[in-house]
């Protein structure tokens, strides 16, 4: 077997320039043929393309073209080796198959990886969540050339094992064994295996074309990576190691070219203080970042700059403080798949299919693409929401929209609106949440897929067809679903199936297309490769080689030291390597800037990577490790650029009504006054540009919809003349809970939400409080004589006049005295004295009931009638939630109130009449204002006398 | 030198330096040779995590560049006796070590130990906490699953009918309410807990008309008696038992005082309603059993689906980790705990130990007694301060730190007495008010017990650093002549004048102002009251700040995003038209609905905020307020920026978010603003661990008492209740025992969670010290905080206003006057334009900015029409492509001899050949025999004459520039195209030069013949692009290179030029 040559290329200079000159020099020398016996390992995806990319550009500057050797990662170099009949199952088929498999395990069997709580049968999402553990597992192992049989590893390792984690693995193994067998079937390998098979010490590796193998600073080789090469130099094939050092550093590196863990964790990296600097926040990081380049921006051009960050969580807020400086940069990471809009809508409509709550129908029809397609114009959205707001409808089903009773503005919008919605779905067999097998899932969401994006033509280029792609090729997969497979996983729906579909997408990235005037960001991995001159890397903290992977509860540190897997030692000798190396290349010309973050994203503190303190001398590391802990406590944000104007601005200003033009008011509802005594401004808002704020109803009944429903209810029982006029407690009782439901019916049709029907209980306790009080009242002698009188009157001030309108809930007159009483229903709130006079200060905050008064001489049934104020009282008919806030509640003032009222009412008229709105909103704010404390920018602070109620 | 105690507990008061304890003894013994991951160390947050492991590392630090504080830990660290070299050994090991350093809060050890074991404990797979955004979404899910039950909608009712509430209108926010009283008191504990008690006995109806009608029959002989017998009866007929039994006659008959407005009550009525009197307590009595039972049902209900719901939705609150940590008991298999962990816990540091809960414990205790009962030479070190538990609520037990010297034998309990926080004054004030605490009269016998096991707890506070100046007083607010002003308006005047007084003063000083709870919204009110407080502003806010909100141009955006999704929305249609973003969208207001621009601002905003994601949207509607706003407005929007950028990494994908569910994410998250951090407003709970130059406590004008909704009784503190129920008031006290034993312990607990509260509050003061309490005309508020601090400085009469009603020993009512400035930290310089430059030329080696491609990837002119690539039936065509391709592959020269069928068959690539299956498969190889045997192939792959040489799957990469055109293709950017060239035959000349070459596109799509014409212009880019290729690699001219397309199964060769 022939050695491992070790080629050390320096450090001093940028390492894939070195390594692309290297390879011309010694294997590509221009033959076509030779080209393909080369294979080049590298350590990732991004140093493949890297390096790809500088041999066709060294041959570009020659005016040629190359053949490219192959360039793979270190984990997939075996996978070309396996043997070409094989059929090796693709992960997302073996997600799939696991899941299946598992789900046939008893719960005994599974008890080692599940352990009290088996999943439950039909519960597939859970299945496919273990399936991908289970499978990541097995990748694991395999990674590092280790089987799922215990048997077959080490001594000391399986000795490490405690009993739990004994049969964890040989749960994982039986689990493998019934996958492979399973795959067998539809004539599939399982990838692992595969690759042990290949491994096999009484096995010959077949190399095929391969003559030439070159490591590229491949400083942590896996296990499997590491039996790879030893095979293959068994069979002939020459080993070379381009290591990223010195030749003098020749001790810190083992025969393969990996770091010596022992040396680089007690290794010496000399970083000049003034490359670190420590900052708190992720914003102040970011500025510190835009500080550095101010620093160097005579000395570098975009391409010459990358930007690092050792927390992917940070580069979308350095990249806005860059865009906010106008400087262009680009995430080399790519942006997420499942942020793409394609993947939103399927998101949506799994949302849709598995609740049917009318939130979902709500967020699905605005998903633009969907919006498109349905022409949707703002009018049916208006729609929607006073349906929603009306009904309260938890639930959409197909015959949604066929309310009895009420009138709803532009239903027949939202009924073709409907209809156009479930006829999409429809075709593409969505809707019924009916489980099938997975085939035939996939089948459904292509079908919904082409239905939206179909007709579209995009180019290759385009994000949006590259998410669509990778959209379309995990369905392809889950077409492609062999039966045996199917059978066994059983029944599934579309949600669960678009939520697999999701997940697995989880980490894919849609690529940004390339820009050379853009600054790269990149994260900690490629920072280690990157051979531009200047770089700048952000985070570095203890976190960065971390402790245990969370989560992984098959290999702890300990276990996977023992395998010969990848443990924090090792991934902190390779990083304390590459830190040294990142150094070493800028030292004499470059720059490279260490941006310590103090804080996260959360605020939380972080601890300074070990990395940064690797000082020789004890008293550079005192200094070193004080400067890294330095307290940040207050910073002060810092704002880009561009979001700093020349001057000071005055602020939002509050609008002014008499901005505004409208006509005089000419009509005023009762109801609507004491909105104007307790802020004129605000009654402005509300009654003259009458503005509304339309939410989405929830799922029960807001206070407002629930006092309408006890009022219909009421009402109902005022109009019955054959029970109103009852003294019996229970035959009241007995008829209002039944317009109850009537009412119910009438406003919320057939089916209401569990939240409501509760409700709806609630108000029946009410109604026993009414009951008990209306037979009161009629024992007393009163009877009902009229109900929802709606009457309006014109007042006359400021010489022209303004109408006052109102319904009067309900008048009674007594049967001997001939009194008459006009009665408000009210479900909740103050007493009637208490909601119209301040006694503090001897203001009225409400005019509702005196304004009654100008309305009885319209009521033709009182005309006979001494409507006089001796013999006319006014009140409330409390509904409340308890006895002390139930009965009749008649207004009785001091009579100094009611000397004043008619002047106060002529004031009130006259203001409202010419305008007076104010220029200003009343502060703090009366409590009805909510919805206007942004326009009135009072913070939502209102009124202490009014909070409590 | 001395060695530590093995098992040590410190009582730690406020301000003595824990921190500082903790450190030295993590450094000692990290020096005495313990390996610092064997080392636990848990404290009460995140920051207090992040503040011991930086001093840490600091102090070491210091001790190495600084002989005199190398001396002065050595007093702590004894075991620092070889000096230098040792504290250079130290700081090395530290750094070294830093990212394995167990230092955090114990929810984060919980949370670290359950995912190492989230097999065992049955969690799903991937699981995460729980946070505020998901628990709402799930918690709502959960309640309507258990709502639409039928079956329980009337126990829902009867419930909240019951429930203190009463029939309030929102379930759900209801439900939510009975879950934070009574959920967790349901979960962990036995059934039995909740449902004791035996049903009273009551009378049938008629049995009760007849009691009514003898007691109506009476025939009092005093005024009084009479009337009052009306009214009872009166309260029997409505069946208000409570009432009826709470007043009149009945309720003195009931306490065995039989006379009644000073006259006997007669023997009649007595004995007419003393069965009436059984009969109510009865019905009362037992509707609070129903009621422990309908709570205990409907929680254990609600335990069930929020469990599951959480359970399928992977999300964990830190309690339920807890809980199920304590249930699984992991923790008891230490062999396990140490390989999973991948360290053993040898080292115990506690801080904050009274807070910790019954069920954090029960993980803890095992690890504990193991670590009591090892010979070896493990510790533990706890902390903590049972005056400091603030944590009740939150199921905190200091009892466990009372009783622990007793778990603990051979413990040692150090006590430090000295605050290194405060000054003197204020700790005059401490020691004024809790060494006295058990003379104030409280509310009842038990209530002073509680004032006195306190104070028991309580020792002498003396200053470390008696000559720091301070204040320390309790004062009086205002009062309105006109009676118009409530109590809490005038408190607000008082604290805004104190502060007020103080900043302008001081303007560096950092001042709390602490509450006992938020209501009537009276934080928010108080940093309103500062911000517009004339004529001396204070910049202040709520602490963790205010949500952005408080920006009236944040509130801007935030409606145009409200609008969008409801265009509806008129108050923010309104909004945004009466801004200046409504100018810049050219949308005015406009009243009538149908308005073409405004629809079209609303769809777009709608597609940006899908396509792009908040930040993006929100930042350009922020440049365009940019110029009329203020610094501080300024800084808001870009928060907003900010946040709308960071919360997609907590939801998911912000852009699938509805607007108005991000504007709720936005109102309910707080972001500190940094221009007001100086002054801040906060709970007490809230001030926990922090300390502030000034403090001002008002809010004192609360009752200690508060009726609550659940209560547990304790037979031993340590253990979970034997008994548990709902609250109903002090009338049955009587009648049931247990319910009364409960309401004792509730009281209790209630008068110490307050002496707690007021301790924390006091001693947050560094220097000065301001209680403000109401002046009140009467003496009626022995009930409240502030008629206990008055009871105890003898001072219970009634208090005029604005006044100073006592100062503490030592107060210098000028102490800001040697307030020390702290220098300004030199702020960074702002930064001005920063130009980066665009590279001269794309850069040849670093291959940034250069895109890649394949030649496939430039045919039809670069573009996919979706409907025909995704339909699902190009699969087959590929591997049906891929075969052929990889049959032709094997042929250099045609020499007549064509493949057998089956051999084809044979050699096919397992992969492809699946994916087209047998049939298919024969299909294939049948067609490409047929073409084989065609005259035009057999030609074309016919050995021509001279020196030639064929390449199949000729790879190639080659780089283009930007602006190359490929047929009608142009690249828009540099980029390196790769692929392979199917069929390349190069022709030399005798010299070996290569002189021109063939290039063959092999195609398997089924054409016809009309369609040739334009399969040959959608394929032209892609051959141009090999043609260009081949010319680099042989250095062949173009135009001496022919590149033609081959329709495998029409047999037909097509040139392309
Ligand atoms: S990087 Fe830090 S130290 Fe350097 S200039 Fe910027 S803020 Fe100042």
């Amino acid at each position: 077997m022939n050695a491992i040559q070790r080629h050390f290329l320096g450090w001093d200079k940028p390492f894939l320039p070195a390594v692309a000159k290297w390879l011309q020099e010694h294997y590509l020398d221009g033959e076509l043929a030779s080209s393909s016996k080369v294979l080049v390992l590298v350590s990732g995806q991004e140093v493949a393309r890297k390096l790809q990319n500088i041999l066709v550009g060294n041959a570009s500057a020659n005016d040629n073209a190359i053949v490219p050797p192959a360039i793979k990662t270190t984990s997939q170099c075996l996978d070309r080796l396996i043997d070409a009949s094989l059929q090796i199952a693709d992960s997302i088929t073996v997600q799939i198959a696991t899941a299946s498999v598992l789900r046939e395990m008893a719960h005994e069997e599974l008890y080692p990886i599940v352990g009290v709580r088996r999943p439950h049968d039909t519960d597939m999402v859970a299945w496919f969540a273990l399936a991908k553990q289970v499978c990541s597992a097995f990748s694991t192992l395999s990674g590092g050339g280790v089987s799922s049989d215990k048997t077959t590893w080490p001594e000391h390792a399986e000795a490490v094992l405690t009993d739990s984690a004994r049969q964890q693995f040989d749960t994982l193994h039986v689990v493998q064994q019934n996958l492979q067998t399973q795959l067998l079937k539809d004539g599939l390998s399982l990838l692992e295996p595969s690759r042990l098979l290949l491994l096999d010490d009484d096995k010959q590796i077949d190399a095929g074309e391969i003559e030439h193998v070159i490591l590229v600073g491949a400083t942590d080789l896996s296990g499997m990576a590491v039996q790879t090469v030893n095979k293959l130099r068994e069979v002939g094939v020459s080993i070379d190691a381009l290591v990223r050092a010195p030749e003098t550093e020749q001790n810190s590196f083992d025969a393969h070219g990996c770091v010596k863990v022992s040396h680089w964790l007690d290794a010496t990296i000399e970083i000049p203080d003034e490359n670190i600097h420590v900052a708190g926040s992720p914003s102040s990081q970011s500025a510190a970042v835009i500080r550095q380049l101010d620093r160097i921006s005579d000395k570098y051009t975009s391409d010459q700059i990358v930007i690092g960050s050792t927390d992917e969580k940070l580069i979308p807020i350095i990249q806005r403080h860059l865009s906010g400086h106008s400087i262009k940069s680009r995430f080399a990471g790519g942006k997420a798949a499942v942020e793409m809009p394609v993947v939103i809508l399927l998101q949506a409509l799994e949302k849709l299919i598995a609740t049917k709550s009318f939130s979902s129908y709500a967020s699905f029809i605005r998903h633009p693409d969907i919006a498109k397609m349905l022409k949707l114009k703002n009018n049916t959205l208006q729609a929607l929401d006073d349906y929603s707001k009306q009904f309260v409808p938890e639930f959409v089903d197909e015959i949604a929209w066929q309310v009895p009773g009420r009138k709803i503005h532009n239903i027949e919008l939202l009924i073709t609106l409907h209809k156009q919605v479930f006829e999409m779905l429809h075709e593409c067999n969505s809707i019924q949440h009916k489980r099938s097998d997975i085939l035939s899932c996939a089948a459904t969401i292509r079908t919904f897929l082409l239905a939206v994006y179909g007709g579209e033509t995009l180019d290759k280029t385009d994000q949006k067809l590259v998410s669509l792609q990778k959209v379309f090729s995990i369905i392809d997969t889950f077409d492609a679903t062999s039966e045996h497979v199917s059978e066994q996983l059983g029944l599934v729906d579309i949600p669960t199936i678009i939520h697999l579909l999701v997940s697995i997408l989880e980490k894919a990235t849609i690529p940004e297309y390339p820009n050379p005037e853009s600054i790269e960001t990149v994260g900690w991995l490629e920072s280690m490769v990157v051979d531009a001159p200047c770089l700048i890397v952000v985070g570095m903290t203890a976190d960065l080689v971390g402790g245990n992977n969370p989560g992984d509860v098959f290999f702890p540190d300990g276990l996977r030291e023992a395998l010969g897997l990848e443990t924090v030692d090792r991934r902190l000798a390779r990083d304390a390597h590459a830190v040294t190396a990142m150094q070493q290349m800028r030292n004499e010309s470059g720059d490279l800037v260490w941006i310590v973050g103090r804080k996260n994203t959360e605020g939380d503190p972080l601890t300074p990577s070990p990395l940064l303190m690797c000082c020789e001398d004890a008293k550079v590391l005192a200094k070193r490790a004080k400067r890294l802990v330095v307290s940040i406590e207050r910073e002060d944000p810092e704002v880009p650029k561009q979001f700093i104007p020349e001057q000071e601005g005055s602020g939002i200003p509050v609008p002014a009504p008499s901005d505004y033009m409208h006509d005089p008011v000419e009509k005023v509802s009762v109801t609507a006054i004491k909105d104007f005594i307790a802020c004129p401004y605000r009654f402005w808002l509300k009654h003259v540009l009458k503005l509304r704020v339309k939410e989405e109803g929830g799922s029960e009944l807001d206070p407002m919809l629930f006092g309408s429903l006890v009022h219909r209810a009421v009402e109902l029982f005022g109009i019955d003349t054959s029970v109103r006029d009852s003294e019996e407690e229970q035959v009241i009782y007995k008829n209002v809970s039944s317009c109850l439901d009537e009412a119910v019916q009438e406003m919320f049709g057939e089916t209401v939400s569990g939240a409501i029907r509760i409700q709806v209980e609630l108000a029946r306790v009410r109604i026993e409080e009414f009951a008990k009080h209306q037979a009161k009242s009629a024992q007393d002698g009163w009877r009902i004589l009229c109900t929802e009188e709606k009457h309006k009157a014109k007042v006359e001030v400021n010489g022209t006049k303004i109408e006052v309108s109102g319904i009067i809930d309900r008048v009674d007159v007594h049967q001997d005295s001939g009194k008459i009483r006009v009665l408000d229903y009210k479900t909740g709130g103050p007493t009637a004295n208490g909601a119209h006079y301040k006694k503090q200060d001897g203001m009225w905050i409400d005019l509702q009931l005196p304004l009654y008064r100008l309305l009885l001489p319209k009521i033709r049934k009182l005309d006979s009638y001494d409507k006089s104020d001796a013999n006319v009282s006014l009140g409330y008919f409390r509904i409340g939630d308890q006895e002390s806030k139930a009965g009749i509640d008649l207004l009785e003032l001091p009579d100094q109130a009611h000397e004043g009222v008619g002047a106060f009412i002529d004031a009130v008229l006259s203001d409202i009449q010419r305008g007076q709105f104010g220029e200003v909103p009343t502060n703090p704010a009366p409590k009805y204002s909510d919805d206007f404390a942004w326009i009135c920018q009072d913070n939502s602070i209102i009124d202490e006398f009014e909070g409590d109620n | 030198m001395k060695r530590f105690e093995r098992f040590e507990i410190i009582e730690a008061l406020a301000g003595s330096g824990k921190t500082q304890e903790l450190m030295f003894r993590f450094l000692r013994l990290v020096k005495s040779g313990v390996d610092p991951r064997t080392i636990l160390a848990t404290t009460f947050s995140r920051k207090a995590a992040g503040e011991i492991r930086d001093r840490i590392l600091e102090s070491i630090a210091q001790a190495v560049l600084d002989p005199d504080a190398m001396h002065q830990l050595m007093q702590h660290v004894p075991e620092l006796d070889d000096g230098q070299v040792g504290c250079e050994a130290l700081l090395r090991e530290l750094t070294s070590s830093m990212h394995r350093l167990n230092i955090g809060t114990i929810d984060s050890f919980f949370v670290k130990t359950a995912q190492s074991f989230s097999d065992a404990l049955g969690m799903t797979p991937g699981w995460s906490i729980l946070d505020g955004v998901h628990e709402d979404e799930v918690f709502s899910s959960t309640v309507s699953s258990l709502t639409s039950d039928p079956k329980n909608t009337e126990q829902f009712a009867k419930l909240l009918r019951w429930s203190k509430s009463g029939a309030k209108v929102p379930v759900g926010k209801t439900l939510r309410e009975m879950q934070r009283q009574a959920y967790n008191s349901v979960r962990d504990t036995e059934p039995s807990a909740w449902l004791w008690g035996k049903p009273f006995n009551t009378m049938n109806g008629i049995d009760l008309a007849k009691a009514i009608n003898t007691l109506a029959s009476c025939s009092p002989s005093f005024a009084r008696h009479a009337t009052d017998l009306i009214k009872a009866i009166d309260k029997l007929a409505r069946c208000d038992w409570k009432a009826f039994v709470t007043s009149g006659m009945a309720k003195n008959i009931r306490s065995d005082k039989h006379d009644y407005y000073g006259n006997d009550i007669e023997s009649e009525i007595v004995s007419a309603m003393q069965p009436l009197i059984q009969h109510a307590i009865g019905v009362l009595a037992n509707r609070l059993l129903e009621k422990n039972k309908a709570t205990h049902s409907l929680m254990h209900s609600l335990n069930e689906s929020w469990s599951t719901a959480k359970h399928e939705a992977g999300l964990y609150s830190f309690d339920d980790v807890t809980f199920r940590l304590s249930f699984i008991e992991v923790m008891k298999n230490l062999v396990e705990l140490q390989y999973r962990l991948d360290s053993s816990i040898d080292h115990m540091l506690i801080d904050e130990f009274q807070d910790t809960s019954l069920t954090q414990w029960s993980v803890l205790k095992p690890i504990v007694d193991e670590i009591h009962q090892a010979e070896s030479d493990r510790s533990l070190f706890i902390v903590g301060d049972v005056k400091q538990s603030l944590y009740g609520f939150r199921g905190g037990e200091p009892a466990l730190l009372r009783n622990l010297p007793e778990r603990l034998d051979e413990s040692v309990t150090r006590k430090l007495d000295k605050s290194w926080r405060c000054s003197s004054p204020v700790l005059h004030a401490v020691n004024t008010i809790f060494e006295k605490v058990h003379e104030a009269k409280l509310l009842n016998d038990y209530a002073c017990d509680a004032a006195s096991e306190w104070q028991n707890d309580f020792i002498h506070h003396v200053s470390a650093k008696p000559g720091q100046v301070g204040n320390a007083v309790i004062q009086t607010a205002g009062v309105d002549p006109r009676g118009l002003k409530t109590e809490l308006a005038l408190s607000i005047e008082k604290v805004v004048e104190i502060v007020a007084d103080i900043h302008s003063h001081a303007p560096t000083a950092e001042i709390g102002i602490l509450v006992r709870g938020n209501t009537k919204q009276q934080i928010q009110r108080i940093v309103h009251a500062l911000r517009t407080n004339e004529p001396h502003a204070v910049p202040a806010s709520e602490f963790g700040g205010n949500p952005l909100t408080d920006s009236p141009a944040v509130t801007v955006i935030l409606s145009a995003l409200l609008m969008a999704d409801d265009p509806g929305n008129t108050v923010a249609r309104f909004h945004v038209c009466s801004s200046e973003l409504g100018r810049h969208l050219g949308i005015l207001w406009k009243s009538d609905k149908a308005d073409e621009t405004f629809e079209t601002v609303c769809r777009t905003i709608r597609r940006r905020l899908n396509a792009k994601g908040y930040a993006e949207v929100v930042s350009d509607f922020a440049e365009e307020l940019i110029d009329s706003v203020d610094d501080r407005e300024r800084l808001r929007l870009w928060q907003l920026i900010e946040f709308a950028e960071s919360c997609s990494k907590d939801i998911g994908p912000s852009n699938g978010l509805r607007p108005s569910e991000f504007v709720k994410l936005v109102k309910k998250t707080q972001v500190p603003d940094p221009a007001s951090s100086l002054v801040q407003v906060m709970t007490v709970h809230k001030s926990k661990g922090l300390s502030f130059d000034a403090v001002v406590v008002c809010d004192l004008n609360q009752p200690i008492w508060k009726a609550p909704k659940a209560m547990q009784l304790h037979d031993d503190p340590c253990q979970p209740p034997t008994c548990a129920g709902m609250y109903a008031g002090d009338t049955l006290d009587k009648d049931i025992p247990e319910y009364k034993r409960m309401r004792e312990e509730l009281h209790t607990q209630q008068v110490n969670d307050a002496l707690c509260l007021l301790y924390v509050a006091m001693t947050r003061a560094k220097h000065a010290l301001h209680m403000v309490i109401p002046a009140r005309k009467s003496t009626n508020h022995l009930k409240k905080l502030d008629g206990l601090l008055l009871q105890i400085i003898g001072e219970l009469q009634a208090q005029d206003p604005d006044k100073i009603v006592w100062t503490a020993n030592g107060s210098d009512p000028e102490w800001y006057k040697t307030f020390a400035i702290p220098v300004e930290e030199e702020k960074p310089s702002q930064i001005g334009e920063v130009i980066i430059r665009p590279p001269k030329e794309v850069a040849c080696c670093h291959g940034h900015g250069i895109a890649s491609a394949s030649p496939s990837s430039l045919e039809g002119g670069g573009k996919i029409a979706i409907s025909e690539r995704f339909d699902g039936k190009t699969n087959v065509g590929f591997g049906w492509g891929t075969i052929v391709h990889y049959w032709f592959e094997q042929i250099d020269w045609l020499e007549g001899v064509v493949p057998t069928i089956e051999s084809l068959m044979v050699s096919a690539p397992a992969q492809d050949a699946a994916l087209l299956g047998e049939k298919g498969l024969r299909e294939a190889a049948v067609s490409f025999t047929k073409a084989l045997r065609s005259s035009a192939l057999q030609k074309l792959l016919a050995k021509p004459e001279g020196n030639v040489s064929v390449f199949n799957e000729q790879a190639f990469a080659v780089r283009v520039e930007k602006g190359t055109q490929f047929a009608e293709f142009t690249l828009k950017e540099h980029t390196d195209v790769q692929g392979f060239i199917d069929r390349l035959v190069v022709f030399y000349d005798n010299e070996g030069k290569p002189q021109r070459a063939e290039v063959i596109d092999w195609k398997t799509d089924s054409v016809d013949s009309s369609e040739i014409e334009s399969k040959k212009k959608h394929y032209a880019p892609q051959l141009a692009s090999y043609r260009f290729a081949v010319s680099k690699l042989f250095g062949i001219p173009m135009g001496k290179i022919s590149t033609s397309l081959v329709f495998v199964k029409k047999s037909k060769i097509v040139a392309v030029a």
